[in-house]
């Protein structure tokens, strides 16, 4: 999705007041200290205005996480972080911004470039036009945010929601994600800074793909950030998060939560492109991408589809889930992880099939690369009740070069005898005939490599939507540069 | 002057020398058919002209439109104008076969430092030359060789060949595992690109290609070298005579 | 990965009792250096990985003792219908009234622990040692620190061995544990067949912990097949441990139709190149059953090849636990490995639990694995029946007929047969039942 110069520009004269159309409340940009205790989660929802419930709950699942022990089962190590030495709110940002595109990183300007991203929005991405004064560049939907009240949708922050719809909120926040769920997601429970909210009423086929993010992320909301989305019966809405030009931020640690619900007959479609800064060749400065992401599908008929593009981060941890509750509900699960130079993910899925005849779908393409490594765990888990249940996995790694590796992790439990369950796993590589035979058409190594992986993760490309497929393809090639020749 | 001039070419695979000394001078708009026994260097020389990987020149030159060729990539081969039509197609899975051309050819705009070519365009393009080869343009819309049958993959050399519209085309075995009617459609593409501005290589063990092709010269490739040169007769020579003449010992 | 240790470390306290048993001073060194191994590593808990869909949790509160009765009467209808030389062991120990060894060719040799020499204990030292420091098999080392015999055949170089030799391996007595160990020393280029039977007698409830280690000699070819089909109130785990040298072929199957709660782990080190590997095998459950087939295939050189292919089916409670690894490493290019594990579950109670896992460091490799799970079509049943064939008998043949996939993959044509027959005797007694 791309912003026009128009938006820019009217963005740039925005003033303070007009925020409050936003999606980001007034804040001050207040400093809390470093550390993280009860007093600082009570200042963050003091901060946010919040009603008593929400900072009850918010301390509720800060004691739990305190007697919880961070994850270690993921094939991916990094340095052992110290939660006490991290900002929960507002960090101060550096003061220094670039005057013009002259003084930015030209490696960066060339990705854009790449990318083929206007130059305005190059402006913005790069910080010349401060992020301040688009304040949630988010604010520019303020225009089309109108049309979506009128027909009944809610999108705004989730702070936003917290105080002008406390009874949605209240009815389906954790819901899907419990504060006790894992060690990240009960972070951010006690301190998730913002995100956004959606509701889209009964029957309505939400007629644009939403989006809070445009190509930027307000700094510090990214870094905790709380997505909700309710699809009542009948209704239909994509979601589109994340964006394709390389994200900087100053936190290394994010650790996002992805509430989904889908009653009967809805359908939620939610697409990721990842694409945070993987940190130098050595690893070194990467983001650590630890992401709960999880749907319901409440209903019967309802339908829960997850697509990401996972191009960057140092460590990503992440396994977007659908719950199948309603009979006949749906479940699906397309993933693109690329990991280049020192990179390492370990993303995957669960389908947990309690309703009957419940069908989920995986496809996974794993490409590593450099000394990348890059794992796929999922879980497909059949219940007793779960009569009729179908699932087929399949999960493919391409491996460039020889000091990589590819992993393929799927637990498959199945408690119902008339479920069909089929997994599939391949390892390949690129062949060095098919190297040759793109180059003899004239393309060199980058381009050869850029198509053929391509090529491999087609069944998930195709199922982005078209705003994002083209830059995705293009982002490919992108991450992958250096991994050959 | 030639278009291609080979001089006392001598090429290595894993360490064995191959090639022993080749030299070959193609002008433009001629048809060369290179014929030899199995193992006689045929695809060695059509690898080391495409500049394969692990093909290795030791000794000789590559003149083509006058530039040395030997330092170049295969893509830059590709794209100065040298089309490998190969004897082994190579799938591509998921590359649709339309894509896959419009990025060949706009890799060759872009190295020739023109405006790349829009989508739209390309495809009445695509469709205008598959006319003129009497083939149609579905195979492009599958992924690239991707469960195409032997004759389907040859065809589609061709029909890349045309689009690409390089100045020396190499078509190695190209007449291998066709029927007589796959065979007879190839040709016919081949003929219709046939002009002053495209010379051709045809490497062959047969001469039945050469039936439909009428080659200006032909040559015979053993052991490395090319031991003689001649017309289209030649080819019926060795239809009738073999290759016995260029045996080991007969070297 | 750290293993979560128990407060309790289960039959530490016969572990001492082990020492003075059967193999005197000797074992008892060794003995206390596998409860050190032992001890560190602890019993595996339900936060061992390796051990998530099987809880060992009734053996560690069971009440066991040692086994002192090493005689028993071979139960001719529970072991591998064939015949063929034999090696008897009762609850561990070599029986040599039960074997039969006199047609056995001269370049193969069975020694037993409680036999050997003086001057034979160094090697048999090395062997042990060599076993240790494996961290991740607890139950490795309660097998060597309980032992109170093993059996090793010796296979030596480029000798060929026609007729297949049979290890019968019975539990006798209720509440006893033991340690059966087997250790099979194949020469270059030699060629040998053998078959592991675990039975038990009539209604024993033991805890058979079975350890089979195999060495194969540069270009060896070994077929390994093994029933189990011990009393259906024991427990039996095992773990085979085969390395694989150079050119070597190793066929390895397991029929899992016996006791309560059982684990087969395979795990193969094809530590040389152009080796080829198969580990297969067929799991039949019913009742109560719990049946888990654990394998770990490394590829530690160039141009190997793994294949297996594992199938199950699972009636009333039963539950089958599938876990196999592929691990490649950096230098192993070339490598092609394909894993299939198939199962069918014939009861709304039953369950399947399945994780098939590759660990990849190579990049020129073709590796694979699948699993499916799924119910028999109805429509395959209607259409035997519309051929006149009745529900129940369309029903076994169609099971019978899956089932057939993985024994085919058996190399030996009499083996093949065999377990052919088991197979079917399954079916009849546990599906005409109803």
């Amino acid at each position: 999705m791309s912003i026009s110069e128009e938006t820019v520009d009217q963005v740039k004269k925005l003033e303070a007041d007009k925020y409050k159309y936003g999606f980001v409340t007034d804040i001050e940009m207040e400093t809390a200290p470093k550390g993280l205790n009860e007093d600082i989660i009570r200042f963050i929802s003091e901060k946010k205005e919040e009603p008593q419930w929400m900072l009850e709950w918010r301390l509720k699942a800060y004691k739990h996480w305190l007697t919880m022990e961070e994850p270690n089962w993921a094939k991916v190590g990094y340095k052992k972080i110290d939660y006490q030495d991290l900002y929960y709110y507002a960090a101060p940002k550096s003061m220094d911004r670039p005057k013009s595109l002259d003084e930015v990183d030209p490696e960066l300007l060339k990705t854009y470039e790449k990318l083929g991203i206007p130059l305005k929005e190059q402006e913005l991405l790069s910080g010349v036009v401060a992020v301040d004064a688009v304040f949630d560049s988010v604010s520019v939907a303020t225009t089309y945010k109108a049309k979506l009240t009128e027909m009944g949708v809610i999108f705004c922050s989730i702070s936003e929601a917290v105080r002008e719809y406390p009874e949605l909120v209240k009815k389906y926040l954790g819901s899907v994600v419990p504060h006790s769920d894992n060690y990240f997601s009960a972070l951010n429970c006690a301190v998730f800074t913002d995100g956004s909210f959606v509701y889209v009423p009964k029957g309505l086929r939400c007629p644009m793909e939403l989006s809070t993010y445009f190509r930027i992320n307000a700094e510090n909301t990214g870094q905790f950030e709380r997505t909700m989305i309710i699809a009542d019966e009948g209704s239909y809405v994509s979601y589109l998060e994340g964006c394709t030009a390389p994200q900087r931020d100053e936190n290394q640690l994010h650790a996002a939560v992805v509430e989904l619900v889908a009653l009967t007959n809805a359908e939620i479609k939610y697409s990721t492109v990842q694409n945070w800064y993987p940190g130098d060749e050595t690893g070194a400065g990467g983001i650590y991408n630890f992401v709960t992401k999880r749907g319901a599908c409440r209903g019967d008929n309802s339908k829960i589809s997850w697509t990401q593009v996972e191009t960057g981060s140092a460590v990503t941890w992440k396994y977007p889930s659908c719950i199948l509750q309603g009979d006949n509900s749906i479940g699906e699960f397309y993933s693109v992880a690329i990991t280049n130079n020192a990179q390492q993910a370990d993303t995957g899925t669960k389908m947990i099939h309690l309703g009957k005849n419940t069908k989920s779908t995986i496809i996974s393409k794993g490409i590593s690369a450099g000394r990348a490594d890059n794992t796929y765990r999922g879980l497909v888990k059949i219940m007793p009740k779960a009569e009729g249940a179908r699932n087929f996995t399949q999960c493919d790694s391409l491996l460039i070069g020889n000091t990589c590796g590819a992993h393929t992790v799927p637990y498959i439990e199945t408690r119902n005898p008339t479920a069909r369950v089929e997994h599939e796993a391949t390892t390949s590589k690129i062949s060095e005939d098919q190297m040759f035979y793109c180059q003899q058409r004239g393309l060199s190594p980058e381009e050869a490599v850029s198509l053929i992986v391509n090529g491999f993760c087609k069944e998930v490309m195709k199922e982005l939507p078209m705003e994002f497929a083209v830059e995705a393809q293009k982002l490919i090639g992108i991450s992958l540069e250096g991994s050959v020749g | 002057m030639s278009l291609l001039s080979i001089r006392d070419l001598h090429a290595t695979v894993g360490g064995n020398e191959i090639l022993k000394g080749i030299n070959l001078e193609i002008g433009p708009g001629e048809i060369h058919a290179v014929m030899g026994p199995n193992g006689s260097g045929k695809s060695t020389l059509s690898y080391v002209l495409a500049g394969r990987e692990g093909y290795e020149v030791t000794r000789g030159t590559i003149a083509f439109k006058g530039k040395d060729l030997i330092d170049l990539a295969a893509d830059e081969r590709a794209n100065e104008g040298v089309f490998l039509a190969f004897q082994y197609p190579v799938e591509v899975p998921g590359v649709v076969g339309m894509t896959f051309l419009r990025e060949a050819y706009n890799a060759k705009l872009r190295y020739l430092g023109k405006q790349e070519i829009d989508a739209m365009e390309f495809l009445k393009f695509v469709r205008s030359r598959a006319k003129t080869l009497n083939m149609s343009d579905d195979m492009l819309k599958r992924a690239v060789n991707v469960g195409f049958s032997g004759g389907e993959k040859k065809r589609n050399e061709i029909l890349q060949m045309a689009v690409l519209e390089p100045d020396l085309a190499i078509l190695d075995e190209t007449d291998s595992g066709l029927d007589i009617d796959a065979l007879k459609l190839v040709s016919d593409g081949v003929n219709e690109l046939r002009s002053e501005n495209h010379s051709m290589l045809i490497i062959t063990h047969y001469q039945r290609l050469l039936n439909y092709i009428q080659p200006d010269h032909v040559h015979v490739l053993a052991h490395g070298k090319i031991q003689r040169s001649g017309g289209k007769e030649l080819a019926l020579e060795l239809e009738a005579k073999g290759y016995a003449e260029f045996s080991e010992e007969a070297a | 990965m750290a293993l979560q240790p128990v407060a309790k470390l289960p039959f530490e306290g016969l572990i001492a009792d082990a020492r003075s048993h059967k193999l005197g001073k000797w074992h008892s060194k060794l003995s206390e250096r596998a409860l050190e191994q032992y001890a560190e590593i602890g019993w595996p808990g339900p936060k061992t990985e390796s051990w998530k869909y099987t809880s060992l949790n009734k053996i560690a509160s069971g009440t066991f003792s040692l086994a002192g009765e090493y005689s028993a009467i071979v139960p001719e209808d529970m072991i591998m219908p064939l015949t063929c030389p034999r090696v008897v062991l009762v609850n561990g120990v070599l029986n040599k009234e039960l074997s039969n060894l006199e047609h056995l060719i001269g370049n193969l040799s069975i020694t037993s622990l409680v036999d050997i020499e003086d001057h034979q204990k160094t090697f048999f030292d090395d062997l042990f040692k060599s076993e240790e420091s494996k961290g991740d098999l607890p139950l490795t080392h309660l097998n060597t620190a309980i032992l109170s015999d093993a059996v090793m055949l010796e296979i030596t170089e480029g000798s060929k061995c026609e007729l297949p030799l049979h290890i019968i391996s019975i539990g006798s007595g209720n509440g006893i544990t033991f340690a059966p160990r087997l250790i099979v020393n194949v020469g270059i280029g030699a060629k040998v067949d053998f078959i592991e039977s675990h039975v038990g007698c009539s209604d024993s409830a033991y805890f058979s912990n079975s350890v089979t280690q195999l060495y194969l000699g540069d270009n060896s070819e070994v077929g390994h097949y093994k029933l189990q089909n011990d009393s259906r109130e024991s427990s039996h785990i095992s773990l085979t441990r085969a390395v694989i040298d150079d050119g070597a072929s190793y066929d390895n199957f397991t029929m899992s139709v016996g006791a309560k709660l059982s684990r087969n782990e395979v795990r193969a080190h094809l530590k040389g190149s152009g080796v080829e590997c198969c580990i297969n095998g067929a799991y039949l459950g019913a009742a109560d059953q719990h049946i888990d087939n654990t394998t770990f295939i490394e590829h530690q050189a160039e141009g190997s090849s793994s294949r297996e292919v594992f199938k199950g089916v699972l009636d009333d409670t039963a539950r089958g636990v599938f876990q196999g690894k592929i691990l490649v490493h950096p230098e192993a290019q070339k490598t092609d490995g394909y894993q299939m594990n198939r199962a069918m579950l014939l009861s709304d109670k039953a369950e399947i639990d399945s994780k098939p896992e590759l660990e990849i460091y190579a990049d020129d490799v073709r590796c694979s694995h699948g699993a499916t799970v799924g119910e028999l079509e109805d429509e395959l049943i209607f259409y035997l029946c519309a051929r006149g064939i009745d529900r129940e008998s369309a029903r076994r043949m169609l099971i019978g007929a899956y089932i057939s996939d993985a024994i085919d993959e058996v190399k030996n044509i009499d083996i093949r047969s065999s377990i052919q027959i088991v197979a079917e005797n399954w079916l009849k007694q546990n599906l005409y039942e109803k």
